[in-house]
């Protein structure tokens, strides 16, 4: 049954947003649905946090089948849907590295495909550690853009 | 339990692990495990078509991971490029060197400025010793991981 409050301030009209108007993002006048709120452009098509160390495991995500353990600090982060194209953003943070946890870590983009996105781990070094491609035991990605 | 594995155009190995399916489920719904493999295998089908995809078992991939990327894939076993590997370990050594020929460096400029009484040959010989380190793994010519693996000089290890 319909919120009487949020229909009136909707303009009484009830209607879920069809999977067309999330994309086009401009209707005020009709509401999203949880099945469809994914389709909205600002909002992430993909998620995940997983553990870049040993047999390396998804903890968590949307939207991502699986990874590839490409070598030390590289993997494929491989989604389930598609992107319409490799114009889309992917941002990434990691935990610093087993072994080097004093140094700050960075997470870089390789390759963007439609299909899966290759990143690559790296501490940043210091004075006397050089810099590295390392595996870490947290590692979160999201991407943005059309599907 | 299985494992999918390729071999990239640089000749290092890939190997997959894919999403459970109860962590799928939460975005595509119920599904029924051969509608679970279809998905994984089609998306990897798919996504890597200029490979040769191989089915390994997980205990054809090595247990550590120290010369990961020395693997190398022969047919459904994951074995070492020892080239590679042992580039590795005189990387490795050459990392671990570096501060300590730092420190000697140091030594040697406090020797230098006690003048007659400083021993210089001392800090001298050290620094040869180090510089020399990389000479044994360089000449090896390996027949087995473990051979690299050993000759990562001792006193170059943490204390």
């Amino acid at each position: 049954m319909a919120n009487t409050a949020f229909s009136t301030a909707i303009g009484g009209n009830t209607a879920a947003a069809s999977q067309a108007e999330m994309e086009t993002a401009t209707s005020t006048s009709v509401f999203s649905t949880p099945g469809l709120q994914q389709n909205h452009p600002g909002h992430p098509k993909a998620w995940c946090h997983f553990n870049g160390t040993g047999t390396i495991a998804i903890v968590a995500s949307y939207n991502t089948s699986s990874l590839n353990d490409n070598g030390a600090g590289n993997y494929d982060v491989v989604w389930d849907t598609d992107f319409s194209s490799a114009n889309y953003a992917v941002t990434g943070n990691a935990q610093g590295a087993s072994g080097n946890a004093d140094l700050e870590v960075s997470v870089g983009l390789e390759v963007l495909a439609t299909t899966d996105a290759q990143i690559l781990v790296a501490n940043l070094g210091d004075g006397t550690q050089a810099s590295a491609f390392v595996d870490s035991a947290i590692i979160c990605v999201s991407a943005f853009g059309d599907q | 339990m299985t494992k999918i594995a390729f071999t990239r155009e640089s000749g290092s190995v890939s190997i997959n692990y894919p999403v459970s399916k109860e962590i799928m489920e939460t975005w595509r719904g119920k599904l029924t495990d051969e509608e679970y493999e279809k998905i994984l295998s089609d998306k990897l089908v798919r996504t890597y078509p200029q490979y040769d995809l191989v089915e390994i078992e997980d205990s054809a991939i090595p247990a550590d991971d120290e010369f990961r990327n020395a693997w190398k894939l022969d047919g459904v076993i994951i074995n070492y490029n020892l080239d590679k590997a042992k580039a590795i370990q005189l990387s490795r050594i050459r990392a671990a060197r570096k501060p300590k020929l730092a420190e000697l460096d140091r030594e040697y400029m406090i020797e230098d400025e006690k003048g007659v009484d400083g021993d210089k040959p001392t800090v001298t010989a050290k620094k040869k010793l180090l510089r020399d380190i990389t000479r044994p793994l360089i000449a090896l010519v390996p027949t087995n991981i473990q051979e690299i693996r050993d000759a990562f000089p001792e006193i170059l290890r943490n204390d």
